[in-house]
């Protein structure tokens, strides 16, 4: 019986440790995650001036619109590099804010054939859908990274080894810009 | 019936083909232990408990399975007789009575290349005339070998020795008429392409040709994502500039000897196409990190596994990759989608892909043995059935390439050209 019960406590040992590093690898591969994130997020912030400049010579009438611009971009930039899940989950916010105006921007500047037609700012856009383009894989991998940890921290024995494993608050999920989900109508645009 | 077999083949999805392929290679060892081992059970169970009532349904499975041979034997013919001729010459690419054939019919109002067929017509008459001698002189020399043949394992050898002698007669005629009739099909096919290729590539836009120039494969072979072996076929590979990439187009396929080498080499747990269709785009620009989608693959070298969100693709498809962000940035779900539908259609599987550098190599596995770009029998005097039967092929890869342009042209950094307008007749059919 003794023999049982110590070979019963020494599996259960093995699985809480096996758990543990499970949930130390998820959240490290959330930290890579986001590590990603920000690189792409700063290529964002680094390209907005830029299109800022581009678009204050045609869009005068627009100010308020790009000093919110500038307004976000200030306040996501020192959070970057950010490893606080509250912090984080703020950014991310701050960050889906950004790129609905900046899609706002570029929606407004439709209006201005100038603008759209000048060489610089087709070139800026096509660089911005790239940036965008590659933060949307940065989120998927993130968020994919993000379900895997909060399935292990939340499924039984993970709860006992989170805490151990650091993980006391789980990460937020990376939301897409409000819209940004819903399929594209061809009609509406035509 | 293979008629039949080839629509409901043809309406399958490429996914569907690829599911119901790797089922049948699941089932034929789970069916040959099952029958092969029932027996053995049968005869556990009765010599340890000696009832007969508890080993009977084992006893049975393994009398059944007697019959297994046969219905294998009918299995593979029906395969074979799909692969090998019941794909030949029939339209296995989109239902072809459905489609418009802009290429051949613009082609059978085009004066130039009416001449050209009506120029070819005495040379294939001459051809099918040889080809039909040949023929008849092996099949008279049967009727009277082959009962002879039969004749003769009955004396000798008895009653057992007919249905072996039947087969061997078969067999040798196959072999004869082979020898007789293959040499005039080849001419004619390398007549037919040689005259009747050229223009008909200027008509699908494809003006920089250099067909005896090779095919890179070193880095697919470096991946594992074909045989070391592998061969392009000389006369069927096509480059061509298009869109600001160079479009190689090839058909490819490992040597019979040299495949038995790799599948008893293979570790076994690798699935590498030895028959089917490569499209390499060389595009200006690179790709974010080097992607390596493929099914049942080894573990490349300095490659990370990549765990993607779409479970269907997830299903057939394994990927690597150099950055997870960068194959994310290549494989976005409209991607992923796109290159589980492309094969749809089509008598080819779910492709193979490598992304590196400035170049993607895409590699269908061909559901059937048929040649591609190959005209149709000797003996057919429907000139423009041949015709037809290149062009629709052509038709074919061209929107396979087209659809991986647009991939293409989403990486980031890519900058690919407009899409031709007059010049190339085919539109992306996603």
């Amino acid at each position: 019986m003794t023999v049982f019960l110590i070979v019963l406590a020494m599996a259960a040992a093995a699985v809480l440790y096996g758990w543990y590093a499970a949930i130390v690898s998820a959240r490290n591969r959330v930290g890579e995650a986001l590590g990603g994130i920000d690189t792409q997020l700063q290529q964002r912030h680094d390209l907005i001036p830029n299109v800022l400049a581009i678009a204050r010579r045609f869009l005068q009438h627009e100010t308020t619109l790009l000093e919110e611009i500038t307004a976000l971009r200030a306040k996501a930039q020192p959070q970057l590099g950010q490893r606080d899940f509250q912090a984080i989950a703020d950014k991310f916010e701050t960050e889906t804010a950004l790129a609905a105006d900046m899609t706002r921007l570029f929606a407004l500047a439709e209006n201005y054939p100038q603008l759209t037609s000048s060489g610089p700012m087709v070139e800026a856009q096509r660089t911005y859908r790239e940036v965008e383009a590659s933060i949307a894989a940065a989120r998927r991998f993130y968020n994919n990274a993000v379900n895997n940890l909060k399935t292990r921290a939340e499924t039984f024995p993970g709860p006992l080894v989170s805490g151990l494993a650091g993980v006391r608050v789980l990460p937020p999920f990376y939301q897409a810009a409000e819209g940004a989900e819903k399929p594209v109508m061809a009609v509406d645009h035509l | 019936m293979s008629a039949s077999a080839n629509r409901l083949w043809r309406k399958l999805s490429a996914v569907d083909r690829a599911r119901l392929q790797d089922k049948g290679r699941r089932a034929i060892p789970l069916t040959l232990a099952i029958v092969l081992g029932s027996s053995l059970v049968g005869f556990l169970i009765f010599f340890t408990t000696g009832s007969f009532l508890l080993a009977f349904p084992f006893f049975l499975i393994g009398f059944l399975g007697n019959f297994a041979p046969f219905v294998a034997a009918l299995g593979a013919f029906a395969l074979l007789h799909h692969k090998f001729f019941a794909a030949r010459g029939l339209d296995l690419w989109t239902a072809a009575e459905d489609r418009d054939h802009t290429t051949t019919k613009d082609a059978a109002d085009d004066p130039d290349m009416a001449a050209i067929l009506a120029g070819f017509e005495n040379e294939r008459t001459r051809l099918a005339t040889e080809f039909g001698r040949g023929a008849r002189l092996v099949r008279r020399v049967a009727i009277v070998a082959v009962p002879c043949l039969v004749v003769l394992a009955f004396i000798v050898g008895g009653a057992t020795m007919v249905v072996p002698s039947i087969i061997a007669g078969v067999g040798v005629y196959s072999v004869f008429h082979f020898a007789a009739t293959d040499h005039h099909q080849k001419q004619f096919r390398d007549a037919f392409k040689k005259r009747v290729l050229p223009p008909l590539l200027v008509r699908h836009g494809l003006e920089e040709i250099e067909s005896a120039a090779p095919v890179a494969l070193e880095r697919a072979v470096a991946f594992n994502l074909i045989a070391p072996q592998t061969r392009t076929r000389r006369d069927d590979a096509f480059h061509y500039a298009y869109r600001g990439a160079t479009v190689t187009i090839a058909e490819f396929n490992a040597l019979p000897a040299e495949r038995k080498i790799e599948n008893d080499r293979r570790p076994r747990r690798q699935r590498v196409p030895i028959n089917g269709l490569l499209v390499q785009i060389a595009f200006p620009g690179r790709v974010p990190a080097t992607t390596l989608v493929g099914r049942e693959l080894p573990r490349p070298k300095a490659l990370v596994p990549i765990r993607l969100e779409d479970p269907e693709f997830h299903e057939i498809y394994e990927v690597w990759g150099s950055d997870q962000i960068g194959c994310r940035t290549l494989l976005t779900p409209a991607v992923m989608h796109r290159l589980l539908v492309i094969a749809d259609e089509t008598d080819l599987l779910p492709p193979s892909l490598l992304a590196e550098d400035g170049t993607l190599t895409v590699l269908f596995e061909k559901a059937t043995a048929r040649d591609m770009f190959e005209p149709g029998k000797v003996t057919d005097p429907q000139m423009m059935r041949h015709l037809r039967q290149i062009a629709d092929d052509f038709d074919a890869v061209m929107a396979l390439v087209d659809d991986l342009l647009d991939v293409v042209d989403q990486i980031p950094g890519v900058r690919l050209g407009p899409v031709a307008g007059d010049t190339h007749p085919m539109e992306s059919r996603l």
